[in-house]
């Protein structure tokens, strides 16, 4: 069972998000560390890593982006019989003891760098792809704002 | 026929309840943020929140001689420049001070709310 953001124990009081929820969540979660960030840069000042930090997580998603798009580029490059066959051994192969070295792993497949708070986000599913936003803006200040 | 209106309906519903999420998420955010900057006086009303990755909202209200006052203080933070309209007014360059005033209000408003909203709580993360 995967771990329960704490606004939904506190308000919800459920007993697992939804798809739509978690989405909201991790959205919000990359919107805020953006913001900090891009106002950090905006102000030209290092910001220091904290233990929070979502920055990195944006790098992550490149990465399994990257790392996604080579592998459908190698599989539509494949015959399909191979292509077959990839995917009985991927979803009927007993997991492999690891017997690379550290150093040979592909980056994105293992996370050596990855915090402990990181690894439990990337469990409960908070971490998404970063899709862009439709959502209306906060109607109240808007109107009040008016620019 | 029937079932395009069904499945657009569903569509209209899900896009409603992430709009409803998302206005619910940033008030829930507002209330952490309007506590970063120290007690607020009484009669007083004020809420900071992150809008979206380029904009900063403050509000204040309060009430003066039996009339509703207000200010919005709108920040649009750019590559190279950060600048604010306050109450609709035209845009102006934000100066170096208020600017890491913003950067430190906006690095504890990230700590606190994804700490107190979106990281999981960490007792279940290991029940």
């Amino acid at each position: 069972m995967n771990p329960l953001p704490r606004y939904i124990e506190k308000s919800l009081e459920k007993s697992q998000p939804d798809e739509v929820e978690v989405k909201a969540y991790s959205d919000r979660a990359l919107i805020i560390a953006r913001a900090k960030n891009l106002l950090a840069y905006a102000n030209r000042v290092t910001l220091p890593y904290e233990e929070y930090d979502f920055s990195k997580y944006v790098e992550i998603l490149k990465a399994q982006k990257a790392e996604k798009h080579r592998a459908q580029t190698i599989m539509s490059t494949m015959p399909s019989t191979i292509v077959n066959l990839h995917q009985v051994n991927s979803e009927e192969a007993p997991e492999q003891p690891n017997s690379l070295p550290i150093a040979d792993k592909p980056a994105t497949t293992s996370s050596p760098a990855l915090t402990p708070e990181e690894a439990v986000l990337r469990e409960a599913g908070l971490i998404v792809e970063a899709e862009a936003l439709s959502i209306e803006s906060y109607d109240h200040f808007q109107e009040k704002a008016n620019v | 026929m029937f079932s395009k209106l069904l499945q657009g309906f569903q569509v209209k519903s899900a896009q409603t309840r992430n709009q409803q999420l998302y206005r619910d998420l940033l008030k829930r955010e507002s209330a952490i943020g309007a506590e970063l900057f120290g007690e607020i006086p009484e009669g007083h009303r004020r809420e900071f929140f992150c809008l979206d990755e380029h904009t900063w909202i403050w509000f204040e209200a309060w009430y003066e001689q039996g009339k509703e006052r207000t200010m919005t203080v709108r920040y649009e933070v750019r590559q190279d420049s950060i600048l604010k309209a306050q109450d609709g007014q035209h845009y102006q360059l934000v100066g170096e001070q208020e600017g890491k005033n913003l950067l430190e209000a906006a690095r504890l408003y990230s700590k606190r709310v994804i700490m107190d909203m979106y990281l999981p709580d960490p007792i279940t993360a290991t029940a």
